[in-house]
């Protein structure tokens, strides 16, 4: 990166307030480079109205074919190490994890100073690096499913995330690069390239994981938040043989087998929408399925199906709601207007 | 680091396994039944592919090997001397009413093996229960029609092996080694065909009566005769016409086992498993919609 692309004034944070540390965070704009794509600034702010606060980075990278947090520790492990400083600057924190999913990476970073950070291995099984099950398995606190961690001073942060506040802050640079897994290579790619022009070879491609990431149209250019660029394999696709195997790999257990096809044949089933929102687009059915049936495309059509319905008559029966009421309204007031005229009518009557 | 991780096996590589598990069995079949079991499956196995690429009009369809199996299976429930064509007809009906007219791989209602097989069981019942030309009948039909004698006075019947019936003894011994084998891989789960062994053994268990006039048979003996251990690793576990929860698997099983016993002992057919499987597979939308209800108001 040459220094014609600096944005902002480079910051020595270890003298700069916590809250200037905080707005160049805002004005560089940085989200959740894991892929979720909430705003940093916000969970910090979020964290900073609790008392005690810990940092959670997040290096475990469960999903398959995906290494490119791995080779961001791997490559810029010290700088992820300051990013980390910096953030438990601005929050106070007092506890700062760094979980990894490998041995060596592990070592690697120890070497250096670690003094103020605890670095943890995880096993590198599928969903230990989903935020709230991470948490768990760190701090053996069970967090629920419509609860921010930021609201409790729980701060997860992807690394990749940790790499640009510590770029943005140190250096000032901007998010205008970051490291992603392109079809099982890890490169540098620029923010806002094509990704077409990063596989040209390929046609259906997905952003993210080949197992959770969503189709995308090869005009689609790279953001932050895609931390890989895979293969579709929705076209080799086979019928689905009602195996049961998506329905013993789903760690929420949700009848994946039934939600696919209920939503194979468009149907809406009330009772599946709980299911259906319980489903947090892990992926182990599709890595499961030995039909190769991209599974949470579907459930994830049939959920915004069923939750836009549910909208719409919630929208529908509060517009009649309203309609009504002022049908009513406009009566009464009318009935008003008749009854004052009656009785001046008969009031003008006496004075005669 | 490149990883591709992939489920266990795909579609075609759970059907290879199967194949390859069919293998004991189908030696021991033509084994205890003739060198005329060969041309048998043989032909069920190519009038079944041939119907579904009447079917689909699609040679890829054929990739999931799932039409080869289906015409295996069906030839596997033949007797050696039925007539190559009643074979054919068998094959083709599974596929093309079984299967496809439900719109093919997956969304079938009925087992397509069961479905030809019963379909010719029915129409032609003197060709497919003719099973040994020297004995002519099957041991399961000498303990079902076996009138006021005892399973002792039966003892030397030469239609009795050594512990269940003469030859099937040992293709039902084949098939639990493969059925073993699908266990082994997991491809199938061990739930599925103990559930229906135990539906086998309950009603045998109970009924057994020391041997007896009134007797069912021994428990042993029907587990090891006619097609219990082909129907308990390889007919009931088929995955598209069986439930996927773990108790509508051992209520699915249960009822084969259990309805299959109850059509040997009364039954007009020897052997019930093709009809239990049937049966099972009408009740299955019932047994997979039903049951969570029960648990959940269990709760």
């Amino acid at each position: 990166m040459t220094s014609s692309a600096r944005k902002f004034q480079p910051l020595n944070w270890k003298q700069e307030s916590p809250s200037v540390l905080l707005d160049r965070i805002r004005e560089a704009e940085i989200v959740g480079m894991g892929g979720a794509g909430f705003p940093t600034h916000l969970k910090f702010e979020a964290a900073l109205r609790v008392e005690c606060r810990t940092i959670v980075a997040n290096g475990v990278e469960t999903d398959p074919g995906v290494s490119a947090d791995k080779s961001l520790l791997r490559q810029k492990g010290s700088d992820v190490m300051e990013g980390i400083r910096i953030a438990a600057r601005v929050l106070n924190a007092s506890t700062c994890f760094l979980a990894v999913s490998e041995q060596a990476i592990a070592n690697q970073l120890r070497e250096g100073d670690a003094h103020d950070i605890t670095i943890v291995e995880v096993e590198n099984t599928y969903q230990n690096g989903e935020e709230r099950v991470l948490i768990e398995k760190l701090m053996d606190r069970r967090i629920a499913q419509d609860v921010y961690p930021a609201t409790l001073g729980i701060v997860v942060l992807n690394v990749a995330t940790l790499f640009a506040i510590c770029e943005c802050v140190r250096d000032g640079l901007p998010v205008t690069k970051r490291l992603a897994t392109v079809i099982g290579h890890d490169q540098w790619c620029e923010v806002g390239t094509p990704v077409r022009d990063l596989a040209p070879s390929s046609h259906d491609l997905r952003v993210g994981s080949f197992a959770n990431g969503r189709p995308v149209d090869s005009k689609v250019t790279l953001q932050p938040t895609h931390n890989a660029i895979s293969i579709d394999r929705a076209s080799s696709a086979m019928p689905c043989i009602r195996c049961g195997w998506c329905d013993a790999a789903c760690p929420k257990h949700l009848p994946v087998e039934r939600l696919l096809n209920e939503a194979s044949r468009s149907l809406s089933v009330p009772a599946s929408l709980k299911h259906l929102n319980d489903c947090n687009d892990c992926g182990a059915c599709v890595v499961s399925c030995p039909s190769r049936i991209p599974i949470i495309d579907y459930i994830r059509t049939s959920r915004e199906r069923e939750n836009n319905s549910r909208t719409a008559e919630r929208r529908a029966s509060a517009a009649l709601g309203r309609f009504e009421a002022k049908q009513q309204r406009i009566s009464t007031s009318n009935q008003r207007t008749l009854d004052d005229r009656q009785k001046r009518m008969q009031q003008d009557h006496k004075w005669q | 680091m490149a990883v591709s991780p992939e489920p266990r096996f795909q579609t075609h590589g759970i059907m290879v396994r199967v194949l390859i598990a069919l293998v004991p069995g189908i030696a021991v079949t033509v084994w205890a039944f003739g060198l005329r079991m060969i041309p048998v499956v043989v032909i069920a196995m190519l009038a079944a592919v041939l119907m579904e690429l009447v079917c689909t009009r699609s040679i890829k369809s054929l990739r999931d090997g799932s039409a080869v199996v289906t015409g295996i299976l069906l030839g596997l429930c033949m007797p050696p001397t039925v007539p190559f064509w009643i074979v054919a007809i068998g094959s083709c009906i599974g596929i093309g009413i079984g299967k496809h007219v439900y719109g093919g791989l997956g969304k079938n209602l009925f087992n397509p093996a069961m479905v030809g097989y019963v379909a010719i069981l029915v129409s032609f019942p003197e060709q497919l229960t003719h099973f040994d030309a020297i004995t002519g009948a099957t041991a399961l039909e000498v303990v079902s029609h076996r009138g006021s004698s005892t399973l002792f006075e039966l003892g030397n019947h030469p239609s009795l092996g050594l512990f269940g019936a003469s030859g099937f003894e040992w293709v039902n011994c084949a098939f639990l080694l493969g059925g073993a084998y699908l266990v082994a891989v997991r491809i199938v789960s061990w739930h599925m065909p103990l559930a229906v062994l135990i539906g086998i053994a309950i009603p045998t268990v109970l009924f057994f009566d020391g041997g007896s006039a009134a007797s069912w048979g021994s428990p042993l003996f029907h587990l090891f005769a006619g097609g219990t251990m082909l129907t308990a690793f390889f007919i009931a576990t088929d995955p598209v016409t069986s439930p996927t929860g773990r108790a509508q698997i051992w209520i699915y099983g249960l009822f084969v086992g259990i309805t299959a016993m109850l059509i040997r002992k009364y039954g007009a057919w020897a052997d019930g498993f093709a009809f239990a499987i049937l049966l099972a597979n009408v009740l299955l939308p019932f047994i997979e919609r039903r049951v969570p209800v029960v648990q959940a108001l269990k709760q």
